[in-house]
């Protein structure tokens, strides 16, 4: 014990300030994957950036709360804010009908639709599940892709990947064929100068979601009310689209096509 | 938890196979790789050592994590000289390019291993080889070749374990091992059952690895 007695006191000098910090300003913490770019992503010098990022900020700023962000990894997102690690999720996240079984959604604050990309040496020009018979298909685990996958492309071999970027990196190298997921992000990383891929076909929206929402503990509705209404409030004077504009240079809020739309239809 | 396992049986089972496939394999592939390393290690004599040596400290000191990162998306970088090699086929599938890293990884710890238990055989064991006139291949090969796996069996059945379980890595590489299925079946679900039930997976696959093990140990027993 009491070689241990030399250290207990920074330590509870260190959380006398952590505790005093709060009776300050209200803080709000914000958890987001940090690997998803252009909405959530790391930059070199290590600070998070991004269109989620922004909006968090700008929620908080309504809100008159301090944001403190933390990133964690896509698979275990859920269960980390169920666990309390943080409690308010800005991570793009689709709003889906089983993922609101383990948390509450925000109304959505954008369409993330989604389109294929292929090798460019493949020469396809539609999407469908018989111009890509035998093809490898890649996309991140736990993404609505997977469902779409599973169901309209039953037949296809496919690869899921930790994080989006690894997906994007052997479609590069040529073990899959095509990559599924966010138009937005794969597009972010086309424009970083790769030209291995391309689009094919149109993009669209899994049946079921409504858009990408920012979620919290089931418990949490009044936190829901509070938020709801700051992105309203940040839609209406303008703050929302100040940020859009920054990232995207059209609309992301009206409503894409419906996958069943495309391949039923 | 029962249901989670009758839900995705097919899942479970096909991990369970990929799981036990590439220990096997890796444990035979690296036991015919560490055998020349661990001998050139126990001889520790010109370049033969001096390789051997170089190549222990080189994979013993890399995380497999790390290594499995190389072997995977190092080679996906080289895509296209591998390719005009005629390569390619190997490192596309990430099955092998798994297996090479556990492989590597494993001869590097059961040739030290081999080293330890040849360099623990008494001198007197030498002598009475040389007293008979045998011949230094017949020697290794009737004597101390038995002896040494003998005494490194319960070495070797400890890093057969740790590989075992070090296969689960393997799911960062898009492999269906029986991680690759728990974390497909967690985001599928949200249960966090799912890696308890991955865990359960484990532990009978060791519990049948451990009794193969003390078999071979008790038909050796005679030999250490």
């Amino acid at each position: 014990m009491t070689a241990f007695a030399p250290f207990k006191l920074p330590c509870a000098v260190f959380l006398t300030a952590s505790l005093a910090l709060p009776a300050a300003a209200e803080t709000l913490r914000i958890g987001t994957e940090g690997a998803y770019a252009p909405f959530n992503f790391v930059t070199e010098d290590g600070s998070l950036k991004g269109f989620d990022v922004d909006i968090g900020n700008a929620l908080c700023m309504q809100m008159q709360v301090e944001c403190e962000w933390s990133t964690h990894e896509w698979g275990g997102i859920i269960p980390a804010l169920n666990a309390k690690k943080f409690d308010v999720m800005v991570a793009s996240m689709a709003i889906t009908e089983k993922r609101q079984e383990k948390v509450r959604f925000s109304s959505p604050y954008y369409f993330n639709a989604m389109r294929f990309a292929a090798l460019k040496e493949l020469e396809l020009d539609t999407a469908t599940p018989a111009s890509l018979e035998g093809m490898v298909i890649g996309t991140q685990s736990g993404s609505v892709a997977v469902t779409v996958l599973q169901e309209y492309f039953p037949e296809n071999e496919i690869k899921l990947y930790p994080k989006l970027g690894e997906a994007l990196l052997d479609m590069e190298s040529g073990r899959l064929d095509l990559v599924l997921e966010s138009k937005f992000s794969i597009g972010d990383w086309m424009a970083d100068g790769t030209d291995c891929c391309a689009f094919v076909g149109e993009d669209f929206l899994m049946d079921g979601t409504i858009g990408a929402g920012i979620a919290m503990r089931l418990e949490d509705e009044k936190l829901q009310t509070r938020i709801d209404d700051a992105l309203a409030a940040i839609i209406a004077n303008g703050t929302y689209d100040d940020i859009r504009a920054k990232y995207f240079g059209f609309d992301i809020r009206s409503q894409p096509r419906m996958v069943s739309d495309l391949f039923e239809g | 938890m029962l249901d989670l396992w009758f839900d995705y049986k097919d899942l479970w089972l096909s991990g369970l196979k990929v799981t036990a496939s590439l220990t096997l394999l890796a444990i035979l592939l690296g036991f015919v790789l560490a055998l020349p390393i661990g001998v050139a290690r126990a001889r520790n004599r010109g370049l033969s050592g001096v390789l051997a040596y170089g190549y222990v400290i080189f994979f013993r000191g890399m995380p497999l994590l790390v290594l499995l990162f190389l072997v995977y998306y190092g080679a996906g970088e080289f895509s296209r000289d591998l390719r005009s090699l005629g390569l390619w086929w190997f490192f596309r599938d990430a099955y092998y390019c798994g297996l090479l890293a556990l492989v590597l990884n494993t001869a590097a710890y059961q040739a030290e291993i081999i080293r330890g238990s040849l360099n623990g055989i008494p001198s007197s064991i030498r002598e009475a080889n040389a007293a008979l006139n045998l011949t230094r291949w017949t020697a290794f090969r009737r004597v101390l070749f038995p002896i040494a796996i003998a005494r490194a069996l319960p070495g070797l059945g400890n890093e057969f374990i740790l590989l075992l379980k070090a296969t689960s890595l393997l799911a960062i590489i898009t492999i269906f091992d029986l991680m690759g299925q728990a974390r497909f079946i967690f985001s599928e679900t949200f249960d966090l059952r799912a890696y308890y039930v991955a865990a359960l997976h484990y532990l009978v696959l060791v519990l049948v690895l451990e009794w193969l093990l003390r078999r071979i140990e008790r038909r050796n027993a005679w030999a250490a």
